[in-house]
Order: C-alpha cells, then structure tokens, then sequence
C-alpha cells in the first residue's frame, strides 16, 4: 500500500516535470509583441512623443498565434555568428529574440544587433518599441543604437525622430552620434550640430571631425570657421586640423597658415608635422626647404627624420 | 552475594522464606526484562562546541544508534532545558548567558547514556567597520604609492590585501605600498579586514600607472582612450619605439568599444605600417595593432590588423557605424617579425600582415563608406578591463 503511493507521487511528479517542459516559454514583461507579418512595416509612429513616457499601450501589431524563437540562438560567446544569425531573421523572429533578454542583456551585443535588424526591417515598430522601455538606462542605450541603426537607411527621419525627443536623456549622445553621419555628406550642418550639444568632450570631437570633412570639401570655409572660434585649446586644434587636410593639395599655403594662426605649443608642432608628412608626398624639394628654416628644436629633427623616411621611399 | 546465599538468609523462618521468594522472583523478572530490551544507546555522533555573535542562532546535533525507541533530553550548565527533547538542539538568539556547557541524555528501553558536553562561546563583539576606504591611485611609472584603509573594531584586526583579486603575500597591514610601479601593477586593490566577530571587505581602489613625464608622443601623433575604460591607457615614444598602454574589454561587435588609440588625420588614401615588438597580455580579446578609424566615437567604423594575445593575426572590421564586426585570421607569425599594414584607396581598405616588412600577404579587404577625412594609428586594448597591457610597436611608417 504505501509503496503504491510512493510509485503515484513518483509519476505524478513526473508527469508535471514534462508538462512544463513542453510549455512554450513566458515572455518577460518588457518584451516585444510578436508581430503579424502581414502587418510589418504598417505602423505609424509620432516623433514627438515616443520618448515621452513608458506607454503601457501595445503599439505593435498583435499577432494571432506566437512565434516561436529561432532554434538556432546565436551563440554568445561569438559575436560574429551572433551577427550573421541575426542578419537573416525575420521581424518576428527578432521580435522573440529581444523576449528572451532580461534588462540587463538589451544593451549587449544580441540585444544591439537584434535591435538593428529590427529597424533595418521595421524601423517605425523599433523605436515604438524602443519608446516604450521602462529601464531609464537601457531606454537610453537603445535610442542611440535605433538612431545610429536608422540613420543608416533614413538619415533625415532619424535626425527629425532624435531632434523631438525630450531634451536631457538619451538625446545629447544620440544626436552627437547623428552628427557624425551627417558629416559625412553635410559637414556643416553637422558642426550645427555639435553647437547644439551641451559643451563636452563629445561635442568638441564631432565639431573637429565634422571640420576636417569641410576642410576637404570646401578649405575657404573651414578656415573661415575655425578662426571665427574663441582663442583656446578647440580653436588651435581646429586649425591643426584645417591645415592639416589643406597640406594634401597645397602645402606650402598649409604650412604659412599654421604658423600664423596657432598658437606655438603641442597643436603647432602637431599641424607642422602634419603638413610635413602632406606636403612631402608632393614636393619634397620644397618642404625640405621649409624644415631648414626651422630653428634647433625637437619638432626639426622630427621633421628631418620624416623627410628622410620619404627620401628612400 | 550470589541468588542462593541470598534464599539462605531469609530461609530461617516460614515468613522469610515468603520475603526470600518474592525478592528472587523480582530479580528473575528485572534480569530477564533486560535481555529482552537490549542495550542501551550508543552515541555515533557528539555535539560539537560552538562559537557563535551575540543575537545569532546555533544548533547542537546529537546522532544515536539504538535498537529501541529513543528519549532526549538535553541539559545546559547540568539542568534541564524545558522541551529540549530531540536529537537537536537549537538556541535562538543567543545571549552571553547562554554560553556553558551542554549535553544530551539519551534514554531506551535498554539504559540511559550522557553525551560529552559541548561548549558554547558567545561572541559579544561586532565585525569591523571601515571608518575610510581605500581610494584610486595614480603613479608615475616607477614611483611608489601607498593603499590606506582605517577601520573601527572592539577587538584585534588582521587585514589582507589583494589586487586583482590574488592576495597580496606580505601585505597584511592597514597600508599597503606598491612600490616602483609599473604598468602591470595597474588594477584594482582591496583589503580584507577580519576581527573575531566576523570579516569586511573594502571597496575596491584602482591604481593607475602612467608614464614618467619626459616620456612623450611626438607630433603628429596624439593619443586618448576611446570608449569607457576603468584603466587609464596611455602611450610615448623613445628612439622610435612607441610603447601603448591600454586596457578594454571589447573591440568586437556591436558594443562600445574600449582602448587606447594613438593617432592622426588620415585625409583620404593612405597607408600605416608598423612592427609589433612585444605584447604583455595573453587574452585572446586582447590585441595590439594599427588601425584605420572614421571616428574617435565608440561605435565608429574601422578595420584594424593586429596580433591577438594567442599570437594570432587578426584583421577586423566594422563597415557601419554600430554595426557588428568581420574578423579573418592571417597566417601564424613569431612575434620577433610580426609586421601589420592598412591600405586605404579610395573606400577599399586592406589589412595585410608580413614576416619580415616586405613580402605582405592580404588578410582582409573591405568596402568603406568612411567620411574623407579619418584617424589612422596604433592601438592596444587587454581584453579586460581590470589589466592594462603594455605593448610596444616600431618601424611606423605612416602616410597619410
């Protein structure tokens, strides 16, 4: 009788054990609607106000019948794969991945690729979704991930998107992050941007790597911008970097630049050896000349010792 | 006195002989009920002594072996605890009086046995305090710099501190002094402090490690650490050998990246070469390389080549601002000729690797859409972002 009993708990137990396993998996609160493909891409999304609060409404198309995550999770010892995994799923698929992370695994490696699948895929549902984060800190990571992600395909929607977010938060680091997509093909209105961020290391960076973009596309204005800087260490380091980039078509009007405009210390040496390196790929003759004019000094045997490595070149 | 002389003494009137009857039958039946009972219990396990703090719980374990039913009772200081009757005794916060003796007495049909007495110490101080933590520390390359705790305590203290987590041998003070630092010296410390209540472990203070002050980059090259790094990196130039200190825990995927970057402006096409002299590290997320880079920001693009901390030869790269990497292995090199270049054209780079700084061999090629104007340079990162490496490049050719 009583080892009956112990045989029925025993199977019962047993029982339960498999039922739960063959259970589908609870998605975290936090996590992503899994969404009908037929509705991908459908979803409207109000710049303006999808960063204000942590919206309890499910802006996400419900889908009918969950789906399942991918068998093949990525494994994350190995970003890589994780990476070319990743490239291949579909919305839903990336939708159940970011399910199965907790908080503190959205802004790992996973959670950054999945999310820009996502908004390679659906860039409205992405940063709904993204709106929608309770974590302050990871709502934050995740903006500048979907922004920088979302550039890449729409450039004017992702600055219009990160320009109306709230000011604070994650909107200095993401809008510094736009700039430098920007500079690429509109160096100006990239260093506008940088005007715009709260004075930083981050701001100075954009605004000297968006100037050396202009120095190439147009030196006449880059110079004008850089002197039109309040003297101190940005406004010396600005111009290094104007004739820096000018020495590559005309070194010698690099050269005089330089050393009219810059204040003598790191930044001068810096711009002198940087016209050196330029300006002796075209006209070694006369950049030699130039270098013997300089007085005794650690910056003239640099200069000598890089001349001569172009000599035997 | 054996059963027969006893029948004899009280055999000398009829009335003894009636008492001489009774006693014999009470003994036949008392020895014959003892051999149905068995023995009496043996103890196989003792209660143990116990040290424990003032307010604290503690428990005392008796194990019996015993072929018939068992009663306890446990006593302390010889009297009884009331309702102290199981094998285990537990005494919940525990007071200074309540530290003495204690024992068991363990009763069958067969007997009674007492266990040994088992003593209780009540501790009636409190763990220590720290009153100051240790704090980060910078030294110059070669100085020495002192690790100070302060912590409060009712009785003796005994300290031990570690750094990386490794006990320091020797240092068992409230300071400790690195001297002559160098970069591997470069972590995080703590201490830990241990009175007779209990241990504390202090907060953990970085030291960093930088060059002495002659030791500089010489123009163009400038040199910061990108991304977030918990050890400061840095980097100078002696007779054309350019020592990076760095540390970092990613430089793959999409994470922020973490490490220290010596560069300039690469205005368009170019090229940088460099000979990879030593490498202080071993993990393999660690590398020491040259790299051409968009932008000094985290998530920049970039394509690197570089020695990974197993020797290998890596080329990687990362073609979209955010985006994931590509890695490719090159062939095995001895690190006494291990030679990197990157070729920029146009948006085409190529990271190439080569034994002896002649004959190259391509190890990655990638298409770019990079801004005009980049960085190109030397990097280092550890892997970790509790180790700075400390490695060494020469040969620099760079052509921007």
């Amino acid at each position: 009788m009583g080892r009956t009993i112990i045989w029925a708990a025993l199977l019962s137990l047993a029982l339960v054990l498999t039922w739960r396993a063959v259970q589908p998996d609870i998605a975290p609160a936090n996590a992503p609607t899994p969404v009908d493909p037929a509705k991908i891409g459908t979803a409207a999304v109000d710049p303006a106000s999808s960063l204000s609060t942590a919206s309890p409404v499910d802006v996400v198309p419900i889908a009918a019948q969950p789906v399942p995550i991918v068998e093949s999770s990525p494994a994350p010892e190995d970003p890589e794969k994780t990476a070319a995994v990743i490239s291949t799923m579909t919305e839903a698929e990336v939708c159940n991945g970011l399910a199965k992370l907790t908080n503190q695994d959205l802004p790992g490696n996973t959670g950054r690729l999945l999310l820009r699948r996502w908004v390679e895929l659906d860039p409205a549902a992405a940063i709904d979704w993204v709106a929608q984060q309770g974590d302050t800190d990871v709502r934050q990571e995740l903006v500048d991930v979907a922004a920088i992600a979302w550039s890449q395909q729409d450039l004017p929607s992702a600055l219009a998107w990160v320009e109306a977010l709230p000011e604070g938060g994650a909107k200095p680091q993401a809008l510094a992050d736009l700039g430098y997509e920007v500079a690429r093909t509109d160096p100006v209105s990239a260093m506008e941007i940088a005007t715009q961020l709260p004075a930083s290391d981050s701001a100075n960076g954009l605004f000297l790597h968006a100037l050396s973009q202009c120095a190439s596309a147009d030196p006449g204005t880059s110079r004008q911008l850089a002197l039109a800087l309040a003297p101190g260490p940005l406004r010396d380091q600005a111009l290094t970097i104007v004739a820096t980039v000018q020495a590559k078509e005309d070194g010698d009007g690099a050269a005089r630049f330089a050393v009219e405009n810059i204040s003598p210390g790191p930044d001068l040496d810096r711009a002198v050896m940087g016209v050196v390196q330029l300006w002796a790929q075209n006209d070694l003759p006369d950049v030699s000349a130039w270098v013997q004019t300089f007085p005794d000094s650690p910056i003239r045997d640099q200069a000598v010792q890089s001349l001569g490595m172009f000599d035997t070149r | 006195m054996n059963m027969s002389n006893m029948i004899n003494v009280f055999s000398a009137t009829k009335r003894s002989r009636w008492v001489g009857a009774a006693m014999f039958c009470s003994l036949f039946f008392t020895l014959n009920a003892f051999a149905i009972a068995g023995p009496p219990p043996v103890i196989s396990l003792q209660p143990t002594n116990r040290t424990v703090s003032l307010g604290s719980n503690t428990t005392f374990t008796v194990a019996v072996t015993s072929s018939s039913a068992l009663t306890y009772q446990w006593y302390f200081n010889g009297a009884k605890i009331a309702g102290a009757t199981t094998n285990v005794y537990t005494r919940t916060n525990v007071q200074l009086t309540n530290a003495g003796p204690y024992y068991v007495a363990i009763t069958n049909s067969g007997g009674s046995v007492n266990s040994t007495n088992a003593v209780l110490s009540v501790i009636s101080g409190s763990p220590p305090v720290i009153s100051l933590q240790p704090t980060n520390r910078t030294a110059s390359l070669g100085s020495n710099t002192t690790f100070t705790v302060t912590a409060t305590s009712s009785s003796t203290l005994a300290y031990q501190w570690y750094f990386n987590g490794v006990k320091i041998a020797g240092a068992t003070t409230n300071v400790y002094t690195c001297a002559n630092a160098q970069f591997t010296n470069a972590g995080p410390y703590y201490v830990a402090i241990t009175n007779v209540a209990g241990s504390i472990t202090s907060a953990s203070a970085v030291l960093n490690v930088l060059p002495t002050t002659n030791r500089v980059l010489p123009a163009p090259w400038v040199s910061a650490d990108i991304g977030t790094t918990r050890l400061t990196g840095s980097a100078y130039a002696v007779s054309n050998l350019y020592t990076v200190n760095g540390s970092g825990a990613s430089l793959s995927g999409a994470l922020a990246d973490q490490f220290h970057y010596v560069y300039q402006t690469m205005p368009g096409n170019g090229s940088l070469k460099a000979k990879i002299v030593s490498q202080s590290g071993t993990n393999v997320n660690g590398y020491a390389g040259i790299m051409i880079r968009e932008t000094t920001a985290t998530g920049s693009a970039f394509i690197f080549a570089g020695r990974q901390g197993n020797g290998t030869v890596v080329a990687r790269s990362r073609t979209a601002t955010g985006g994931s990497t590509v890695s490719s292995n090159g062939p095995s090199l001895a690190l006494a000729n291990f030679w990197v270049e990157l070729l920029r054209t146009n948006n085409n780079i190529s990271a190439l690797s080569s034994s002896n700084g002649t004959t190259w061999v391509t190890v990655q090629t990638n298409k770019f859409t990079m801004a005009t104007n980049v960085t190109f340079g030397l990097f280092v990162t550890s892997g970790n972002t509790n180790v700075l490496d400390s490695d060494v490049f020469t040969n620099i050719t760079a052509v921007p």
